[in-house]
């Protein structure tokens, strides 16, 4: 009886060693003679199309001539090349994180991209990080971040409990250098127009409007020259004189 | 009822040193960390307390067979690992793949030379029809789907093959077959001098000397390398196959820092300072001196 409950005693040798048990499973080898239960016709039946060597098929998704199911339905839409997809964050897992000692934030040291993903509070950067309000009462710690995009909530939330965010533009080029760590390289600035748009809004929080170039500690001299730049047409007009009026 | 005859077994046991099992029954004299178990949400498993180290004798090649005997405190994260056959039959037959020339060829019809020239006509001679002389039906003709060089070698995940060093360690401290040394090292290059030593420790035949050091000592190299039967490595070289495979393994003080190290948790934090302990219950390694 006490050999069912002792472990094998027997001492382990190169000639006592075998798999889990289910974890090998035998091949199936065709052709090999009537006692396998797979000799002769290998599992094919007798002739046809499907006994014949090479595929079998005339092609793939082909169902006999009856419209295939990748026919029946109308292409739609297109894929858009620019389409951005950004990774979220809620406040309730950064604050998580902090209380953990896994994040740390100051106004000289934002969180950005490249703290979220050592600390491990993001799994992958994607197009840029959008800040989102899940579980926003749960922030208490005022923190400093700059995000490629926030939401609405997520901004008064911060505010509130005493923190800052400056949406930023991050091409791809400026993403990997900010996740790298890499500083010798100046981050491009936006150039199509919904992003100028975007990013020169305070509402947004957007780095490049007058207001974030004002009260960012972490401005850079080039923005706010952009940022005059970029916002230069809201005072510019047509050029009326000499134009014959219609 | 299976752990009350569990709990039986380690009451006969624990009055003295059982061959058969290690005795971890000396106070700790390491003071250990809690483990994360004792932390832990998992309120089903009977905590077992803070893991305490397992303790070997320390042999030598030169003590006297009476003096008194030190013991090395071993990290059990490594040398009490639970036992696993299945994964050491992995290791084994991941480094055994590993070992295969593969170099078996054999020509096909394309590669057996022979002009491509149709034997016999199509129709009219009776018997069956055929191509070209180096058809795989023919006598002299290529082979079909038979050998061709290739590797064999196969991919086995890294924590699978530190487990398994993790088991093979644990095993052969189980089995009374690891030894632990001060420094692997000999006094003379001459191999009768080592041979008769061994033989007087019984580690004769079937010994494999792992050194934690980047090179095996000049002499021990010399004195072991014409000895059948005995095998010097270093650390960095060691396979679980090598543990497996010999009936011996005696490991230096080096060796059994760098593998914890590079298996254990490091939970327990034995230092040098704290890896040879005298006056603790410990278990030994088969030999002639230790067969009392």
């Amino acid at each position: 009886m006490s050999s069912v409950f002792r472990s094998r005693t027997a001492r382990i040798t190169l000639s006592n060693l075998s798999p889990g048990p289910n974890s090998q499973h035998a091949q199936k080898r065709l052709g090999r003679g009537q006692g396998s239960g797979r000799g002769g016709t290998s599992g094919r039946g007798h002739k046809g199309q499907k006994a014949r060597a090479g595929n079998g098929k005339p092609k793939a998704g082909f169902e006999g001539g009856q419209t295939p199911i990748t026919k029946r339905f109308p292409k739609k839409g297109f894929v858009n090349a620019n389409r951005k997809v950004y990774a979220p964050i809620n406040l309730d897992r950064i604050q998580h994180w902090i209380d953990q000692g896994r994040l740390q934030s100051s106004p000289e040291n934002p969180i950005t991209a490249r703290e979220l993903l050592l600390s491990g509070c993001i799994h992958n950067v994607h197009d840029g990080i959008k800040l989102l309000g899940d579980n926003a009462p749960f922030l208490k710690t005022p923190i400093h971040i700059t995000p490629s995009r926030a939401s609405q909530t997520a901004i008064k939330a911060v505010e509130s409990v005493g923190g800052s965010v400056f949406c930023q533009y991050y091409n791809p080029l400026a993403l990997r250098d900010c996740v790298k760590g890499r500083a010798d390289r100046i981050s491009a600035a936006p150039t199509r127009r919904t992003d100028i748009l975007w990013y020169t809004n305070w509402r947004n929080r957007g780095y490049l409007s007058p207001e974030a170039v004002e009260k960012n500690p972490k401005v850079e001299e080039r923005w706010k020259e952009l940022s005059k730049q970029l916002l230069s047409f809201k005072d510019q007009t047509f050029d009326t004189k000499g134009v014959k009026k219609m | 009822m299976l752990s009350a005859l569990r709990t039986s077994l380690a009451g006969q046991s624990s009055q003295a040193i059982c061959r058969r099992r290690m005795a971890t029954i000396a106070p700790t004299l390491v003071q250990s960390k809690p483990t994360i178990s004792s932390q832990s949400k998992h309120t089903t498993r009977k905590a077992t307390g803070p893991i305490k180290p397992v303790y070997l004798t320390l042999s030598s090649f030169t003590a006297k067979s009476n003096s008194a005997k030190k013991a090395v405190a071993l990290d059990p994260t490594v040398f009490d690992h639970p036992i696993r056959r299945d994964i050491l039959h992995l290791c084994v037959v991941h480094h055994l793949d590993s070992l295969r020339q593969g170099t078996a060829s054999t020509k096909t019809r394309a590669e057996v030379a022979g002009s491509r020239r149709k034997i016999r006509p199509q129709k009219g001679s009776g018997r069956a029809r055929l191509g070209d002389r180096q058809s795989p039906m023919l006598r002299g003709g290529g082979v079909a789907f038979g050998p061709k060089p290739r590797d064999f070698s196969t991919k086995l995940n890294r924590k699978v093959i530190q487990m398994g060093m993790r088991v093979a360690l644990t095993m052969k401290l189980r089995e009374q077959r690891l030894g632990v040394l001060q420094r692997i090292n000999w006094w003379s290059h001459k191999t009768a001098t080592l041979s008769s030593r061994l033989a007087g420790l019984g580690w004769r035949t079937g010994t494999l000397f792992v050194t934690g050091e980047s090179e095996v000592p000049a002499r021990m190299r010399l004195a072991s390398r014409n000895l059948r039967g005995i095998e010097c490595k270093t650390v960095a070289d060691l396979v679980v196959y090598d543990i497996v495979k010999w009936r011996r393994v005696v490991l230096d003080l080096a060796a059994v820092d760098t593998l914890e190290r590079a298996l254990g948790k490091g939970l327990l934090g034995i230092a040098d300072s704290n890896r040879v302990v005298s006056d603790v219950a410990h278990s030994s390694v088969e030999g002639v001196e230790t067969s009392t």
